[in-house]
């Protein structure tokens, strides 16, 4: 087991106990902790949404394929395929994947977390891959708006959340928002 | 009771020792490390309610009251006698069921119905120490104007001064401590206790 799937192992067992958990990491090691952060949750039998905004779904799912990740446990929300244009064939099946307009979408963002929560049908996991990139889309105290919003639709669902961002890269104050709204927060 | 330490800080210790400096009734900012809020907001009950035999008044705008009773349970927090005002439950446009100990602010979350709620609940606090609990007012002011997250501010601190509360205490996160209208509510405050 390599150093970040270590430091993951430990901070991440608390997510079984419907916790809310922000991981800071360095940019080198973003596609790491997102990777072995998912093996492990996906590991443990748990099914989870993730809420992708650095890279396309199709792209994480074929990663994920390679670490043997069961992607089956998995619904993703993609914000990015329809803002660039879809290229043909890549649409999903509908069944494991919303595409939603835009990264500033969080209305709609909102509502595809709401479907995807009641097909869960409570517990589980909400995976968030880049409050940074959220964060470059829109208005800090908005982002923190919905962040509240959605954390707080969570707990009342039973389930825990994991939020990655880049370490020092937030405005101060929305991460000091958001910090506070966790129930845990670990560097890697 | 096992105290809470957050570096070399006794972080119980400052609670209890700021508590203990009031001889009247009191307004108090603890201004808490973002890494620690939720321990920090919970020690501040444990002390206020098992050291000092108080009997309170929650008000919760961060996370839904079904889980604070979780994190109540598992730090084993006597919370019979705290009673719960949860308006992190509408921000999320979610309602629960309203029990005896709990109301939930209907619809979208706005100063009038949080002020109404305060009233409410209020009599119905028994105990001859009774103290209001505010979780967060910078994530109050996510959903609120800056002029109405003072205006409830400015309605806490005068509710003390006209009601049997003896004790009022807001909690912020360390960074946004500094925050121009945090200085402004600070300056009605007697106690600010600063955790490093």
């Amino acid at each position: 087991m390599n150093d970040i799937a270590g430091k993951l192992e430990m901070g991440l067992k608390d997510i079984l106990d419907e916790q809310i958990i922000m991981i800071e990491t360095e940019p080198e090691k973003t596609l790491d902790v997102i990777l072995n952060s998912l093996k492990i949750l996906t590991s443990n039998g748990l099914q989870g949404i993730v809420l992708t905004s650095s890279r396309p779904y199709s792209k994480l799912i074929e990663m994920c394929g390679k670490k043997d990740i069961n992607t089956e446990q998995l619904f993703f929300i993609d914000t990015i395929m329809q803002s660039v244009g879809i290229p043909l064939g890549n649409e999903g099946d509908g069944k494991s994947v919303t595409l939603v307009s835009s990264t500033s979408a969080l209305t709609e963002i909102s509502i595809a977390l709401d479907n995807a929560c009641s097909n869960l049908g409570g517990n589980g996991f909400l995976f968030i891959d880049s409050l940074t990139t959220l964060l470059i889309h829109n208005n800090p105290t908005t982002l923190a708006r919905f962040i509240h919003f959605t954390l707080t639709r969570l707990r009342v669902r039973n389930m825990g959340a994991i939020l990655t961002t880049l370490s020092g890269e937030m405005d101060r104050k929305v991460r000091a928002e958001i910090v506070t709204l966790c129930d845990k927060t670990i560097t890697v | 009771m096992t105290d809470l330490h957050i570096g070399e800080t006794n972080v119980t210790e400052l609670i209890n020792e700021g508590i203990n400096r009031q001889k009247e009734n009191f307004v108090a900012i603890l201004e808490v490390p973002e890494e620690n809020y939720l321990d920090v907001n919970l020690e501040t009950i444990k002390v206020l309610v098992e050291k000092f035999g108080y009997s309170g008044l929650y008000i919760t705008i961060q996370r839904p009251h079904t889980n604070l009773m979780k994190q109540f349970e598992k730090r084993d927090i006597d919370a019979k006698k705290i009673y719960f005002i949860d308006a992190a439950s509408s921000a999320a446009e979610e309602t629960g069921k309203q029990t005896k100990n709990c109301m939930y602010v209907p619809k979208e979350l706005n100063i009038d119905d949080l002020t109404r709620a305060t009233y409410k609940m209020l009599p119905g606090i028994k105990g001859g120490k009774k103290f209001l609990f505010l979780d967060s007012i910078t994530t109050l002011m996510l959903y609120q104007p800056l002029s109405e997250t003072l205006r409830f501010a400015e309605f806490l601190t005068r509710t003390l001064r006209k009601s049997d509360l003896s004790a009022i205490i807001m909690n912020v996160g360390k960074e946004l401590a500094q925050e121009r209208f945090i200085r402004d509510i600070v300056f009605q405050c007697d106690e600010i206790i600063t955790i490093k």
